[in-house]
């Protein structure tokens, strides 16, 4: 289904637009984006700082901040549906309703998709911009590129909890290290004991004495991205914000696929390289 | 009224690209020639976010998280 398609004959007044910010303030932001901001009648915010807050107030002076809906010892699940109450009672308006979600609107945020979704379900348009992501800027930031190694991500109390496997002939991200384990979902940290069964289940695939990356993409220009290397084994006696994320290089190098090769007629010497 | 110069500095900061590159050779020259205070320089350049965080009014680091392993299927 395309978007044009999910938007077709929706003809109430009233629109949700998620736009994506980047992670840097206006540096990172599209251009396209940052007209729908300009545009719109209200800006619901969820940025990662105060400063970035006070930013949008320049592109548009009625912004709403997202950020008093959490609170540590509330369900994470109540906080976004009550952001997601907040601005589908404006677009119910039929007000233009922008949501900026600082990096990827779309990933690891789940309001904005599920914002999206009611409101089509309302019968009001609602679309998504993309943006540059932390992803984004891990890649840039470490100088990895995914279609060298390969690349698999999972968020690592997801990845602790159910049965996810790993390639270690890939590179391995593990987004939201920093709150592994913490299964309430109204804590914003980890314990050390919870990192240390996150390790233990990576060396199912890695040693100890593997090195691995922390990383936290910069939010201000000011500041330097962390990339921090360290032993795996170390990491339950390492600081880690909600931010961090863990990256984890592979361990040993790709093997051809000897049976798909035949099946194809090639030898090894056939695959080109670069 | 130093606090809206340093904001208005690290937000022209992330725009500007003459201006960064500036600020990466030479970063406490370009904060003073615009001005800012001396602890102001003092905490950008010590790289404590706790610091900078302090220095820009903002009381603690916002939450930003997604919850995947929790949404519901």
């Amino acid at each position: 289904m395309t978007m044009s398609n999910t938007n077709r004959n929706l003809s109430k007044e009233g629109e949700f637009i998620a736009v994506s910010t980047g992670m840097n303030l206006g540096g990172q932001i599209s251009v396209i984006a940052k007209d729908y901001i300009q545009k719109a009648d209200i800006v619901f915010a969820l940025m990662p700082h105060t400063l970035a807050e006070r930013w949008l107030e320049r592109l548009n002076p009625n912004v709403v901040s997202l950020q008093p809906y959490y609170g540590v010892g509330k369900y994470r699940m109540q906080s976004y549906e009550e952001m997601i109450e907040a601005m589908m009672d404006e677009v119910r308006k039929g007000t233009r309703v922008c949501g900026a979600f600082y990096g990827h609107a779309g990933v690891f945020a789940c309001v904005p998709r599920l914002t999206i979704d009611k409101a089509r379900e309302e019968g009001f348009r609602a679309i998504m911009e993309p943006g540059i992501s932390a992803e984004a800027c891990l890649y840039a930031d470490i100088g990895i590129d995914p279609g060298v190694h390969g690349i698999q991500g999972y968020e690592a109390s997801q990845f602790l909890f159910y049965n996810q496997s790993l390639n270690n002939a890939a590179y391995a991200i593990m987004w939201q290290i920093g709150i592994v384990g913490e299964h309430t979902a109204t804590q914003f940290e980890t314990r050390p004991e919870w990192v240390e069964s996150f390790v233990e289940r990576l060396e199912e695939w890695y040693p100890s004495s593997h090195e691995v990356i922390l990383y936290e993409a910069a939010v201000l220009p000011i500041e330097m991205p962390r990339i921090e290397y360290l032993k795996l084994k170390d990491l339950p006696n390492t600081e880690m914000s909600t931010k961090t994320t863990l990256v984890i290089p592979p361990i040993r190098n790709l093997e051809l696929n000897i049976d798909v090769l035949e099946k194809m007629g090639l030898k090894p010497e056939d695959i080109a390289h670069g | 009224m130093s606090k809206k110069k340093l904001e208005e500095f690290i937000i022209q900061l992330s725009e500007d690209s003459k201006l960064k590159q500036s600020y990466i050779e030479n970063p406490m020259a370009v904060m003073q020639k615009i001005g800012l205070e001396e602890q102001e320089i003092k905490a950008i350049m010590s790289g404590d976010k706790r610091q900078v965080s302090a220095i820009l009014g903002q009381d603690a680091e916002l939450v930003i998280t997604g919850i995947i392993h929790l949404v519901k299927k």
